[in-house]
């Protein structure tokens, strides 16, 4: 866990400083408040400041992290944005049910049911209940109109 | 088996929500999804045709809003009128502005419109808004709501005249109420200080309805915002509306006068209208205005605008633009002055 | 008292009754979809009331609700997936009592809080609405600003483990929340021109992405282990009566406090259930098991959210201005309906003022029915296997963080806030505090910047004004408890001495 604190305190400085360094852009119409930059710096310093603690605290840092299988996660966090990107190329409709049982198929399910049933049954709701009763108009893509 | 159970629970939800809906939905119309503006063109070749599916009426704000509401009420009236269904979608973010270029993207084809506001001529001189009115062909206008005046009942002054020779007294002294510093009714303040040459202290708060509430905690001395939003409280003797920012009085406060009466040419308020892309063809225009102006005659429509205590002014096309174009002009200059354009 | 019973009379119509059945159902069932919130479920059913009688039409959004605000407790107990963002704080330790196997009892303690604190609520609504409305009219700028303050102050106790890091993701959000439109001056920070961002990153597709699609992504590294984990392992242990003897207090302290924060305009369920789990907390014996399945704090975030609906209708009824978002759409049904919400409200509309009373007292016992009878049910989605329930929940995330506001770009937040959090969880940054400042801090600048330009650059008037002078004396508090408890505990492992015991510490 040191090394990955490490890591979290140096990225949050580079947020802080990247917010930080804008603020100097903003055009100050300050009247009698504080204007629009000082809020922003106040969070970014802070945040300087909490980064700091926490790499000097992560000599002695006691926390573990959490074992688990990652690629998994990973190849889901894929998927999604599998399904994000395609959307609004080809349509909610094709590319959902094709996504989901790509990922029972990883999954190792063999049940045929549940292989097909799954993908058609969650698009077959979205489209009843967002759709149709909650008028929701989910992209289609562009083939589609 | 207990698969079948949580199926069974599923099912039995779904068919209660579809009763429940089921009951009472008639405006619950099914909607096509939005043209996008890759898809061929495809001009109408014959007007009388128009339109052959269903319209598309995007509304940038959230639903259940004061502008969604309108939007609906007025889609139901212009169905009958329009001769197709009419589905309202909410359309939100970058503060109305995600939908409004939605809409100045799409195909000019009259199936997709938007129900427009009065930002549309301030927001793009602040910087905000890389699209301007120029960039829709204007249908009809709907509804105007002017910036009022409006003070505690208690407050020392019971007209404008008085308001404005105590404001001259004390500069500075009057906190005014509103919404966001450049939104429409920090311009409502701003351009009473303009013409009136007196000096308030604007306080800008997240819209009308917190400004209100400020006024009668006593927080603030008075507000700039709708009629509509101060009518309960009026009516109920907490507080008085001085006067209006309008040239004509307001139809849900025909007593109050207005800053053209005294002497002010000014008019400052929320306008809503339908509008289409620019390029739509003159003919879909021509039937498009034609269906709202009259839906917004109906009679529902206008129970509707006057248990919400919004005005109805109706513009046809042309009238229309020439008012937004005036406001541009008008707004580009205020914003200008007050050191908010970018 | 004789208009009460004339409410009874009209709710008891065979229509009505059958609105607040179906209009109950429908709300626990939105509410506990993650995405779709109490708010949008009231706002997508608006239209339908257009063409209802008054009565019928409001109490069918009262229903809604009342319904989703408690249904979003269930997949925050369940699945650590806030329906609502009021029930953010119920997952911090409802979950954690899912993973102990003890599901069943946090929904009974989730349910019963719920109904008593909406009963209660409403009938602090009913006796005292008046004289509280006068109360929230007090609140101004200063005391926005001490009240957010607080809230803000509340992550150094949702922290968990680390502090510095529970304090680091409350300030990464605080930046993330100045992004947008300025809320005084206007100016357009951090927006690089682009529209989306110029409105601001909303805070419910963080929501989603933070807990929702995070949690997915964790459950997601299990999937091809087929052993019984919590899932099989449903413990049927049910809330005990003594058990629930000790939950009394905290139920009715949470209540207070979510009426409270329900009537102040600008101020909702999610920040009242953060404010009571935090007081729960405070004024637990074992502070100590929060965040680790305490059932107080499953039952101090569930009045507390419940006691907010009847708060927020305080204001909305008597003076015409709306308490929290949910009102603020219903707002516009009263007004579509010809009642005009305010001081005439209760002398020219007194019978259907007091019908709707009565049927929100009938909505908040509907919660009680439903959940009694549904909490057998719902646990079974433990059940279903993770490589069947993550997809489906992956794709609630999509098409409910869509189907806020129909804009693609809250989609791509959520799926960046749900790599995020996935990310945040294993290294221990805790994602409450995001949220948490997502919330609070718009509203925090707002009325510090605004109380300023009412006292024309004063400080002083954060300090003489009683009521903000107090919030602000409790928000140093609670920031400082939790480090002084800290440093009281590091002393009493170093010296071993029993009294300095950190639990006896209030």
């Amino acid at each position: 866990m040191k090394k990955a604190n490490q890591i979290a305190s140096l990225i949050g400085i580079a947020i802080a400083m990247f917010f930080f360094v804008l603020t100097f852009q903003f055009k100050q119409i300050e009247y009698q408040d504080t204007g629009p930059a000082l809020m922003p710096r106040l969070y970014s310093g802070v945040l300087i400041v909490l980064a700091l603690i926490l790499f000097f605290n992560s000599y002695r840092t006691k926390e573990k992290v959490e074992k688990g299988n990652v690629k998994m996660a990973l190849i889901t966090m894929a998927l999604v944005l599998t399904i994000v990107v395609l959307i609004p190329i080809i349509g909610f409709y094709i590319i959902t049910p094709i996504v989901i049982f790509v990922f029972l198929k990883i999954c190792q399910q063999t049940n045929k049911k549940i292989l097909f049933g799954l993908p058609i049954g969650v698009v077959l709701f979205i489209f009843v209940f967002f759709q149709k009763i909650l008028s929701v108009p989910i992209p289609t893509g562009i083939f589609f109109q | 088996m207990k698969k079948k159970v949580m199926v069974l629970t599923m099912l039995a939800f779904m068919l209660v929500f579809a009763a429940a809906c089921g009951n009472n939905t008639e405006s619950a119309s099914e909607q096509k999804p939005k043209a996008t503006p890759s898809e061929e063109k495809e001009v109408a070749k014959d007007e009388l045709k128009f339109p052959e599916k269903p319209v598309t009426l995007v509304v940038p704000y959230a639903a259940g809003g004061g502008t969604d509401a309108t939007a609906r009420a007025l889609a139901k009236a212009a169905e009958e009128f329009l001769g197709q269904p009419i589905g309202v979608v909410n359309k939100t973010g970058g503060n109305a502005i995600v939908g409004m270029s939605e809409v100045a993207n799409a195909k000019p084809d009259g199936y997709t419109l938007l129900f427009n506001t009065s930002e549309i001529v301030i927001l793009p001189h602040q910087g905000m808004s890389p699209i301007t009115y120029e960039d829709f062909a204007q249908i009809a206008q709907i509804n105007f709501d002017p910036s009022a005046l409006t003070v505690p009942a208690d407050a020392p002054y019971n007209t404008l005249e008085e308001f404005l020779a105590y404001a001259k007294e004390n500069p500075g002294k009057i906190r005014v109420g509103g919404s966001g510093t450049g939104g429409i009714w920090h311009l409502g303040s701003a351009s009473i200080e303009k013409v009136t040459g007196v000096k308030l202290n604007y306080v800008p708060y997240d819209g009308g309805a917190p400004a209100k509430t400020a006024l009668l905690g006593g927080h603030i001395e008075a507000v700039t915002i709708s009629p509509a939003e101060v009518l309960t409280q009026v009516k109920a003797g907490e507080l008085k509306t001085l006067a209006v920012l309008a040239t004509d009085r307001s139809d849900s406060m025909p007593d109050v006068p207005t800053f053209n009466e005294a002497g002010y040419d000014v008019a400052v308020g929320v306008w809503r209208g339908i509008d289409a892309p620019a390029g739509t063809p003159a003919e879909v225009i021509e039937k498009l205005q034609e269906a709202f102006l009259k839906a917004a005659k109906e009679q529902e429509f206008i129970t509707f605008m006057e248990n919400n205590g919004l005005g109805i002014v109706l513009k046809g096309s042309e009238d229309y633009h020439k008012m937004v174009k005036k406001d541009n002009d008008f707004y580009k200059e205020l914003l200008g002055e007050l050191g908010l354009s970018n | 008292m004789e208009l009460l019973l004339q409410g009874l009379m009209n709710v008891l119509d065979i229509k009505v009754v059958s609105i607040l059945f179906l209009s109950g159902a429908v709300g626990i069932f939105i509410g506990s979809l993650p995405g779709l919130t109490a708010t949008m479920g009231v706002a997508l059913l608006l239209p339908v009331t257009f063409g209802m009688e008054p009565v019928k039409g409001i109490l069918l959004l009262v229903g809604v609700y009342f319904g989703a605000i408690y249904g979003g407790s269930i997949s925050a107990i369940l699945l650590r997936t806030p329906g609502t963002p009021s029930s953010a704080a119920t997952a911090l330790d409802g979950y954690e009592m899912t993973k102990k196997g003890l599901a069943y009892k946090a929904l009974t303690v989730s349910t019963l809080s719920s109904t008593i604190g909406g009963i209660l609520s409403v009938i602090l609504l009913i006796f005292i609405a008046p004289q509280l409305a006068k109360f929230a009219l007090k609140f101004s700028a200063p005391e926005t600003f001490a009240l957010a303050l607080f809230g803000l102050a509340i992550i150094s106790s949702i922290s968990g483990t680390s502090l510095v890091k529970g304090l680091m993701a409350g300030f990464a959000g605080l930046l993330i929340a100045s992004i947008g439109i300025d809320p005084i001056g206007g100016f357009p920070r951090f927006t690089f021109g682009t529209a989306n961002l110029m409105g601001g990153i909303s805070y419910i597709p963080v929501l989603i992405g933070l807990f929702a699609a995070s949690e997915a992504f964790h459950t997601a590294e299990n999937v091809l282990i087929q052993t019984k984990t919590v899932s099989t392992s449903i413990n049927k242990v049910k809330l005990k009566w003594a058990e629930f003897k000790k939950l009394i207090i905290v139920i009715l302290r949470s209540t207070f406090i979510g009426t409270f924060i329900g009537m102040i305009p600008g101020a909702g369920g999610d920040i009242a259930s953060f404010v009571s789990y935090n007081e729960a907390k405070r004024w637990s014996k074992n502070p100590d098991e929060f965040g680790k399945g305490n059932m107080e704090g499953v039952s101090a975030s569930e009045a507390a959210n419940n006691g907010c609906t009847g708060g927020a209708m305080i204001p909305l009824l008597t003076l015409g201005i709306p308490g929290d978002a949910v009102t603020a759409v219903m707002l516009g049904a009263l007004m579509v309906q010809g009642l005009q919400p305010g001081p005439l409200l209760f002398t020219n509309h007194a019978d259907i003022v007091y019908t709707l009373f009565i049927g929100m007292l009938f909505a908040n016992m509907l919660i009680l029915f439903y959940g009694m009878l549904g909490i057998r049910l719902f646990v079974k989605i433990l059940q279903i296997h993770k490589a069947i329930l993550t997809p489906i929940i992956l794709v609630l995330c999509i098409v409910g963080s869509y189907a806020l506001g129909n804009n693609f770009f809250d989609v791509w937040v959520m799926l960046i806030a749900g790599i995020i959090g996935y990310v945040m969880n294993k290294y221990n940054f805790p994602p409450s505090p995001v949220i948490l400042a997502l919330i609070l801090g718009p509203m925090m600048e707002a009325s510090l910047r605004r109380a300023l330009v009412i006292s024309s650059g004063d400080v002083s008037i954060f300090f003489t004004r009683p009521i903000s002078a107090t919030l602000l004396l409790l928000a140093i508090g609670t920031l400082l408890y939790p480090i002084i408890l800290d440093w009281k505990k590091t002393r009493k492992t170093t010296t071993d001495a029993k009294q300095y015991d950190a639990s006896n510490i209030d």
